[in-house]
């Protein structure tokens, strides 16, 4: 419930209770006074009731005494003593006259006994003693009166002796005068109460008389009405009754006389009165309903204007002002309301902030990637047709090197030094920002594909002057690739990708700039897009190293394994490593694979270890890595941390490596000698190095590449290259490795020239783990047992 | 009774032989005298009686209250007062209506020749209440203020002492016992009285005009 209907309902529904309390109290004084009213009436009109009825009985028995006394009657009656059949038809024609100018009902003569003379009473005839006899006493002969139930009929009969003269009794006289419903009437008129002359029992009443009309006398005869005297209360055709059972003298039997009054008819005299109370009420009550609805709005309207601005808030629009009547309010809502406003304002400079975090680099304070895409996905969206939105890839060419070399607070100045020359160089419609680590992103809305290389070349004019850091000048190159929307690309993550793709390309092509070729082989391509998942797949176990073992030739003995890392992508399978470790040179994720290999085959070694075997296990190095002034230290830390001998590790290095950079490649082995490590030149044969130069080298071994192996028995001028190397090698002291060896006639031969050790696929293909295990179990070849 | 009465039982008695006499006293059962109250011996001759008696209307009231005559007797009905009367009886033994006019009319007279009891009553004047005894006897007495009377009577004649008063307890019946061979009888009664059934005179008049004095 909202607090306005609270309000309005607290207000109405108060003011209700106290109109309906009011009316109720007012009905029930009502109520009470007109029953006790009613009450009085009746009290009254029992009083004049009775008055009237004793007024009647006297003057009926003044009028018997009289009639009783008559001469004429007295003549009668003595005839009809004298001779009894002749002269009662006078007699009762005499009766009917008194009986006709007194109003009687009937009028009897009997004698003194009580036994009927004459009469005009259809019911009790001559012959047939007086019913009532009680009243008829010839020893003491009186006047007597009283009311009775006569069949139907109420009756009020008067006894009067006849004397002729006293105390001469000579019979009585009987006079009976009916209550009847027009005698009750006049009563009721009288007294101003309905009244109901009835005997019987409660629910078996007869109404003998009354002013009621038939239908109300017929309920009445049904009623249960108390039996004790006094005041009662009923229901009488739908309208409540107030009744007073009054008591009469000189009835007999259960003859009842009942006064009634309408309540309701006496209640209806109040109806106007509450008619006009109602009103009031009703007005009062629409007043107080309009006056809590103000109040009700005063306090609401600003607080739903709040809850309005909350939501829009909660949905991210600070913008938004509250209305003025909140704001206006009075009180502790207007108070509420400022306070709100000013919390709002809050919130949306928060917001700001925030954003402009969300959405900055921090370095740099250029535009973040969240923010770039952000901004390329309006702009595609208010791309017109015919025009273009170009994104230009930057890459730093060999950035992580010259980080790792100088410090990555150097690497932070310069990437801040190149991000201010790269925002001095924006020009309209374009925008900026630096998607993480060395990489610059330009975005160019509109773009036609003819600007697209001149814009690329406006940028690398930042890397024209030389970068100074701590005193160090040096010059920087970058890769920029470049796609275009629509060509290359319908959104912005594809144009993203894309771009880096053809940054990737541009990096393999030693290209400054690269656009994104759609018709560029879709393989290349693929594991140009791999390049970007290699360091994911060194982290998430994508990597798997294989062992290919080496056979000592002369003690037909294992002498220790070749470690291969492979790629098994959860999308693409098996990728070769002659695919992605050239790439993963160039992207300069090799270090962190080659860190990944050396973590791996330490561990191994340390596992043949502990199984009893004595395996050299040998890994490959690339150039890259001889550059990592940290490389030795690296090995000499997982050494020590498996606790394997460096004897037991063999670093591979390829010829052409190794004469890239001598000088620098020289560092490194040297430290890795110095630990213990042998050190094998790989792939000998292939490069142009001098032998004056490999004498310089701490190396351990040579391995002859497998194109001279494989065709040893064939091939002369292989025998003589194998020969004579392994002759060379020797005299150098070093020990001589045939790769390729795939037939025992060659190990044969290999074993005449005097080389040391074979390795291929005579001996085994490179094999996972698991399948090395089984291999070693099964191998017809003796294993290298540790001497102790 | 008058002095024509007792007149004429002395000639009654002095022309028949054995006559006697007897003094009766009538006490109530309390011991006090019972006045006009009649006596008689029964039976008696078949002799009608040719006297006259008066039964006079003084003061609204009939005078005397109780008279008692033998069959045959003239009872003339003067009006002393000076208003009307409407003597009436409808007593079986004689029922008549009298209108008595003002005084100094022309007194009516009626002979009574059925024994019984007449009642009589005014038809104007409720409360005017007289008997007349009509006996089949010319011997009886009626009592004094003092409850006493001489019975004059024949010895030959019955042997039965009757006794009527309204007081007695049947009004319409009579006491009687075996006459006493003494002269003196001493009656005392022992059933309690009746009621005096003479109804009270109005103790207001009419006055002024219209109004009477006696």
């Amino acid at each position: 419930m909202t607090l306005r209907g609270k309000i309005l309902s607290f207000f109405l529904l108060l003011l209700l209770a106290v109109m309906v309390l009011l009316l109720a109290l007012v009905y029930r004084s009502t109520y009470q006074h007109t029953l006790s009213q009613v009450a009085g009436q009746l009290d009254f009109a029992h009083a004049v009731l009775s008055n009237e009825l004793q007024s009647r009985r006297q003057a009926q028995s003044a009028m018997a005494d009289l009639i009783a006394k008559d001469f004429t009657l007295l003549g009668e009656i003595a005839d009809l003593v004298a001779s009894p059949q002749q002269e009662a038809q006078s007699l009762s024609a005499a009766l009917e006259s008194f009986t006709s100018r007194s109003q009687a009902s009937f009028a009897l003569v009997s004698a003194p006994e009580g036994l009927i003379l004459a009469g005009t009473s259809g019911e009790l005839l001559p012959g047939n003693p007086l019913p009532w006899n009680d009243l008829f006493d010839p020893n003491d002969p009186q006047s007597a009166e009283r009311l009775v139930v006569f069949g139907e009929r109420v009756l009020h009969i008067n006894a009067t002796p006849i004397f002729a003269p006293r105390p001469n009794l000579m019979g009585w006289l009987l006079m009976a005068f009916e209550l009847d419903d027009q005698a009750v009437s006049h009563l009721a008129r009288l007294s101003g109460a309905d009244v109901a002359l009835l005997d019987g029992r409660p629910g078996q009443y007869r109404v003998l008389a009354s002013n009621l009309a038939a239908l109300s006398r017929a309920e009445l005869a049904g009623q249960q009405l108390p039996n004790a005297n006094g005041v009662f209360r009923f229901d009488l055709q739908g309208l409540e009754q107030v009744a007073l059972r009054a008591p009469l003298t000189g009835t007999s039997g259960a003859l009842q006389v009942l006064l009634m009054r309408s309540l309701s008819a006496e209640l209806a005299d109040y109806q106007p009165l509450q008619w006009q109370l109602a009103g009031i009420f009703a007005i009062a009550l629409l007043l107080a309903g309009l006056g809590a609805l103000w109040i009700a709005n005063t306090v609401s309207r600003p607080l739903s204007q709040m809850v309005e601005n909350v939501r829009r808030i909660a949905s991210g629009d600070y913008q938004g002002a509250m209305q003025a009547p909140a704001t206006q309010a009075s009180g502790e809502i207007g108070l509420l309301a400022r306070e709100f406003i000013a919390m709002q304002q809050g919130i949306a400079e928060r917001e700001t902030t925030i954003s402009f975090l969300a959405y900055r680099d921090p370095l740099t304070e250029l535009a973040n990637r969240n923010r770039f895409v952000a901004e390329l996905q309006q702009a595609l969206v208010h791309c017109q047709p015919g025009e273009g939105v170009a994104v230009l890839l930057m890459d730093l060419d060999n950035f992580k090197d010259l980080n790792d070399t100088l410090g990555h607070e150097a690497g932070d100045v310069l990437l801040c030094q190149l991000a201010e020359r790269l925002n001095a160089l924006l020009r309209p419609h374009e925008q900026l920002a630096r998607l993480g680590g060395d990489e610059f992103a330009l975005l160019i809305s509109p773009c036609q594909p003819s600007l697209l290389i001149p814009a690329a070349e406006h940028y690398r004019t930042a890397l024209h002057e030389p970068f100074a850091v701590r005193g160090i000048s040096m010059v920087l190159n970058a890769t920029v690739g470049i796609a275009l929307y629509p060509d290359h690309g319908e959104s912005a993550g594809s144009l993203l990708q894309h771009a880096e793709v053809a940054m990737y390309l541009g990096k393999q092509q030693r290209s400054p700039y690269a656009l994104y070729r759609p018709e560029l082989d879709r393989h290349s391509l693929l594991r140009l897009a791999l390049m970007s998942e290699l360091k994911g797949a060194v982290e998430g176990g994508q990597l798997s190293l294989y062992f290919q073992p080496k056979l000592n030739i002369r003690a037909r003995s294992l002498y220790g394994v070749e470690c291969l890392v492979r790629w098994i992508h959860p999308v693409h399978g098996f990728i070769a490593p002659d695919e992605f470790i050239p790439l993963a040179e160039q992207t300069g994720n090799v270090c962190a694979l080659t860190r990944w290999v050396v973590r791996t085959a330490v561990a191994q070694s340390r596992a043949w270890h502990e199984q009893g075997l004595d395996l050299k296990t040998a890994i490959n190095v690339s150039a890259l890595d001889l550059a990592d002034p940290g490389f030795a230290g690296f090995i000499a830390a997982q050494l020590r941390e498996h606790d394997v001998s460096p004897a037991c590790l063999v670093v591979e290095i390829t010829e052409s490596a190794v004469m890239a950079d001598p000088e620098l490649a020289m560092g490194q082995l040297q430290q890795l000698f110095e630990l213990g490590v042998l050190l094998s030149i790989d792939d000998y044969g292939t490069g142009y190095s001098s032998m004056a130069q490999l004498k310089r080298l701490p190396v351990h071994e040579l391995k002859i590449d497998k194109s001279f192996v494989l065709d040893l028995l064939s091939n002369p001028d292989d025998d003589i290259i194998v020969r004579s190397t392994i002759e060379l090698g020797h005299n150098m002291g070093l020990k001589i490795v045939a790769e390729g060896v795939e037939t025992e006639a060659i190990l044969e031969r290999l074993d005449q020239l005097g080389c040391d050790i074979a390795q291929g696929y005579l001996l085994s293909k490179p094999l996972p783990p698991a399948a090395f295990a089984e291999w070693l179990t099964a191998t017809q070849w003796r294993l290298p047992r540790q001497v102790n | 009774m008058g002095k024509s009465g007792w007149l004429l039982l002395g000639v009654l008695m002095g022309g028949m032989a054995e006559a006697a006499s007897l003094d009766i006293e009538l006490l109530d059962q309390q011991g006090k005298p019972l006045a006009d109250a009649v006596v008689w011996v029964e039976p008696g001759p078949g002799q009608p009686s040719t006297a006259h008696v008066v039964m006079d209307q003084q003061k609204r009231q009939f005078s005397p209250y109780i008279l008692p005559v033998q069959v045959g007797t003239t009872v003339s009905f003067p009006n002393s007062d000076p208003i009307n009367h409407h003597v009436y009886s409808f007593s079986p033994a004689k029922r008549f209506e009298l209108r008595l006019h003002q005084q100094n009319a022309a007194p009516q007279e009626l002979r009574f020749d059925q024994p019984g009891l007449v009642t009589l009553g005014c038809n104007i004047h409720d409360w005017m209440l007289g008997f007349i005894l009509v006996l089949d006897s010319p011997w009886f007495a009626q009592t004094d203020a003092k409850g006493r009377a001489r019975l004059a009577f024949d010895t030959a004649a019955g042997q039965t002492l009757h006794l009527w008063h309204p007081r007695l307890s049947d009004a319409s019946a009579a006491l009687s016992r075996a006459l006493p061979n003494a002269s003196q009888l001493t009656w005392q009664l022992d059933a309690p009285l009746k009621r005096d059934p003479r109804p009270k005179t109005p103790a207001m008049r009419p006055q002024g005009k219209g109004g009477y004095a006696p």
